[in-house]
C-alpha cells in the first residue's frame, strides 16, 4: 500500500500556541518563550489508521493571522484539514476566527475544519474567553477542542479527531 | 561544468519545468534539495515529489488559465527560508516554472520586526480582555444596572460569602455568578457549574460531594465531588430551588460547617469556597409552601442579589441592542448598522419575558439573515407579541369598558413598578396620555 499522505494547517490570530501545538504533538515538547512563525515551518508525523494504513500527516504550522496586515491564503491551498486556533486568554484572538474560517474555506473549500481554545491552563470555565470561544463554536457548529500545549490536554484529541474526520478518503 | 549550471547557486535559486498537468520535464540539479527520497525527477508529478506543493493540484490549473504567477511567500527550511513561485512557461503557455529562491536574510530582518510588533499586540489584546473580567461588558448605565455593579464589586472584595441571585429567566443571573468570581478569584482559581435541575437526585449528591470506591453500583473509584473542586474557588448552583429536601439539608450542614462527608465514606472533609446561587423562581414563596427550607434560605440570602427584568432596564434595552449588533457582527463578520427607528420603538415596546436572553436570541435571528443596511421592525421575531388585538373578545353580555380601562391602567403600574414611562410603555401609550388617564379615573400613584 503507498502512503497516503494528507496536509494540515493550523491557522489562527498570532501568539495563540499553534507551534506550541505542533511541538507538543510532534515532538511531546513544550518552551515556555515566545518566538514568532515567519512564513511556514512544515511538520511531518507518521500515524496509523485502525485498518493499519500509514498516513504522513504534513503539519503546516502557518504564521499567526493578522487582521490588518494580511496574510497569504495560499498557504491554506490543498489542505485537507484546517485547526482553527484561538487563545483563550484574548477575545480578539476568539473574535476573529469567523472572519479567518471564511477567507480559509475559499482557498481550501474541501478542508475538514475544528476549533482549538487554547491555554486552557490559564482560564476558568467563568473566563469571558472560554465563554466566547463556547458560544462562537457552538454558533459554527464545528467541533471544538479545549487545549493546552503547555501540559497536553487534548492535544492528541485534536489530531485524532481531525484525522478521523479527514478518513473518509483516507482509510 | 557548465557556467550555466553552476548559475542557480550563485543566485541562490534553483528550479524545474513541468508540463501542463503537473509532470516535472526537466531540473536543474539543485532542485533535488527540495524533493527529498528522489535522485530523479523526470516523469514524476510535481505534488508528490515536493511536500510543499501536496495538493495543489488546483493551482496549476489557475496559473495556466490565468496566465498569472503563484507564491508561497515563505517556507523555513533547515535554518533558511525559501519562497516558492509558479510561473507559467513558454509563449504560447505550455508548461510551469517551479522556482525556489532563498530569502533568509528577508526573513530574519521581517522577523526581527514582527517579533516586537507581535508581542506588543498580544500584552494589549490580553490587556482589552481583562477589561471584560471585570465586569466591563456588562452593559447597561440604568440606576438598577449600576447598582447591580457596585454590588459585585464589593462582594468580590469580601471574604467568601454566601450569594443568592434571583432574577427571571434570562436576566444576566449566569454572567453575573461568572463576573463575581472573575472579580474575586481571578483567571485560574476553579469555577464550578452545576445545575441542580439537570440531574436526578441520586446522581446529583454523588456529583456535590463525591463518592468512594462501592458507594453504588457503578462506584469503581472514589470521585471527588464539585464541592471539592470548587475548593479555593467558586460553587455556582444554579436552579437550585429544584435541589430535593434531603439534598437541601446536606448543603445547609455544608454552609454551617464547611465540612461534608463524601457518598459512602465514613470520613468528614472540610474546603474553603464561595457558593452562589441562583434561582428564576421566588424561593420565599417555596419556603410558605413548603418545598424551599426556610433555614437554608436564610443561609444562602445573605447578600440577595434581585436582577432586574429587561423591560425594568429602560435605556439599557437600547444600550443592550446596540450591543449585540456590534457583537454579532463580529460574530458572522458582518456590518449591520443598527435599526431602524421603527425596529427600536418595537424593541422599547416589547415585554421581553424572556429578558436579556432573549432580546440577543431576537437580534441573532434577524442578523442571519440580513446582509447590510439596517434591521427593520420585520426582521424582529417576537415570541409574545402584543395579543391584546386578537385575543379580547368581547363577552355575550358586554363589558364595563371604563372599568375595563382602569383595571389595565392600574395593571399596567403595578407591573411597571409604579414607573409611569415603563407603565406607558407597556400599554403602547405616551407617557402625557397615559398621565391624562390616570387623572381621569383619578388614579394617584
Ligand atoms: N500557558 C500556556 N502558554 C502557552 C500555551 N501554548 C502556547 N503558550 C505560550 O504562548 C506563546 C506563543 O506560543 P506560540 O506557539 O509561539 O504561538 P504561535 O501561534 O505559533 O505564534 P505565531 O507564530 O506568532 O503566530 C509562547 O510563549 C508559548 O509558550 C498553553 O497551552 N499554555
Ligand atoms: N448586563 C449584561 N450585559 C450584556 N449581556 C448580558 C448581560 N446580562 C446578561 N447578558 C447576556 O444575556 C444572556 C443571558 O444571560 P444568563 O445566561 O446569564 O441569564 P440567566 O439569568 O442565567 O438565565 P437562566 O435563568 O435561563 O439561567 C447571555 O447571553 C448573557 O451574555
Ligand atoms: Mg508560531
Ligand atoms: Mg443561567
Amino acid at each position: 500500500m503507498s502512503l497516503i499522505k494528507k496536509k494540515i494547517c493550523l491557522a489562527g490570530d498570532i501568539g495563540v500556541g499553534k507551534t506550541s501545538l505542533i511541538r507538543r504533538y510532534v515532538e511531546n515538547l513544550f518552551a515556555d518563550d515566545y518566538l514568532t512563525t515567519i512564513g511556514v515551518n512544515i511538520s511531518q508525523k507518521k500515524i496509523r489508521c485502525e485498518n493499519g494504513q500509514s498516513v504522513l500527516l504534513l503539519i503546516w504550522d502557518v504564521e499567526g493571522f493578522h487582521p490588518r496586515d494580511a496574510v497569504s491564503v495560499n498557504y491554506y491551498t490543498g489542505a485537507a484539514g484546517v485547526i482553527m486556533v484561538a487563545d483563550l486568554t484574548r477575545l480578539a484572538s476568539i473574535e476573529m476566527i469567523p472572519s479567518m474560517l471564511k477567507a480559509i474555506k475559499k482557498t481550501a473549500p474541501n478542508a475538514e475544519s475544528i476549533l482549538v481554545g487554547n491555554k486552557t491552563d490559564l482560564v476558568n470555565t467563568a473566563h469571558p474567553g472560554y465563554q466566547s470561544f463556547l458560544g462562537i463554536s457552538r454558533g459554527l457548529g464545528l467541533p471544538y477542542y479545549t487545549t493546552s500545549a503547555k501540559n497536553g490536554q487534548n492535544v492528541e484529541k485534536v489530531f485524532q479527531h481531525l484525522t478521523t474526520a479527514m478518513r473518509k478518503e483516507t482509510c | 561544468m557548465p557556467w550555466r549550471d553552476q548559475l542557480p547557486d550563485l543566485l541562490r535559486f534553483t528550479f524545474a519545468y513541468a508540463d501542463k498537468k503537473g509532470i516535472i520535464r526537466d531540473y536543474h540539479s539543485s532542485f533535488l534539495h527540495f524533493t527529498p527520497g528522489y535522485s530523479d525527477l523526470r516523469g514524476e508529478p510535481l505534488c508528490e515529489a515536493v511536500p510543499e506543493l501536496l495538493g495543489m493540484e488546483s493551482v496549476w490549473r489557475a496559473v495556466l488559465k490565468g496566465k498569472t504567477s503563484f507564491e508561497l511567500p515563505f517556507i523555513n527550511k533547515q535554518n533558511a527560508t525559501f519562497t516558492c513561485q509558479i510561473f507559467p512557461a513558454g509563449h504560447p503557455v505550455s508548461g510551469l516554472w517551479i522556482v525556489f529562491r532563498d530569502v533568509t536574510a528577508l526573513a530574519k530582518q521581517t522577523e526581527e520586526i514582527q517579533q516586537k510588533k507581535n508581542e506588543i499586540r498580544i500584552l494589549q489584546a490580553r490587556l482589552d480582555t481583562r477589561g471584560h473580567i471585570a465586569g466591563g461588558d456588562l452593559i447597561g448605565e440604568s440606576p438598577a444596572m449600576q447598582k447591580l455593579k457596585q454590588m459585585i464589586t464589593r462582594l468580590a472584595q469580601v471574604r467568601p460569602t454566601s450569594v443568592l441571585l434571583q432574577g427571571e429567566t434570562g436576566t444576566g443571573k449566569s454572567t453575573i455568578a461568572r463576573v463575581i468570581h472573575q472579580a474575586a478569584h481571578g483567571s485560574t482559581a476553579p469555577f464550578v457549574e452545576i445545575n441542580c435541575a439537570a440531574l436526578p437526585e441520586n446522581l446529583l449528591e454523588a456529583e456535590l460531594f463525591g463518592s468512594v470506591k462501592g458507594a453504588y453500583t457503578h462506584a469503581v473509584h472514589d470521585r471527588k465531588g464539585l464541592v471539592e473542586e470548587a475548593h479555593g474557588g467558586t460553587l455556582f448552583l444554579d436552579e437550585i430551588s429544584e435541589l430535593s429536601l434531603p439534598l437541601q439539608t446536606k448543603l445547609l450542614t455544608f454552609l454551617e460547617t464547611r465540612r461534608f462527608r463524601p457518598l459512602g465514606s465514613n470520613s468528614e472533609k472540610t474546603v474553603e469556597t464561595r457558593l452562589i446561587a441562583a434561582s428564576n423562581k421566588d424561593l420565599q414563596k417555596l419556603t410558605e409552601n413548603g418545598t424551599f427550607r426556610e433555614d437554608l434560605f436564610y443561609r444562602l440570602n445573605v447578600v440577595p442579589v434581585r436582577l432586574p427584568a429587561l423591560r425594568e432596564l429602560d435605556n439599557d434595552i437600547i444600550l443592550l441592542a446596540d450591543h449585540f449588533v456590534a457583537f454579532f457582527n463580529r460574530r458572522f463578520n458582518k456590518s449591520i448598522k443598527g435599526f431602524t427607528s421603527g425596529a427600536y420603538k418595537a424593541i422599547t415596546r416589547y415585554t421581553w419575558p424572556g429578558n436579556i436572553r432573549e432580546l440577543s436570541n431576537c437580534i441573532e435571528r434577524a442578523m442571519i439573515f440580513k446582509d447590510e443596511g439596517c434591521i427593520e421592525t420585520d426582521d424582529l421575531v417576537f415570541h409574545h407579541p402584543p395579543r391584546a388585538k386578537e385575543h379580547i373578545l368581547l363577552p355575550e353580555n358586554g363589558i364595563d369598558l371604563q372599568e375595563l380601562e382602569k383595571k389595565l391602567l392600574l395593571e399596567a403600574l403595578e407591573k411597571a413598578g409604579g414607573n409611569k414611562s415603563r407603565a406607558a410603555r407597556l400599554l403602547n401609550l405616551t407617557r402625557d396620555t397615559l398621565r391624562y388617564r390616570l387623572e381621569k379615573y383619578n388614579i394617584d400613584r
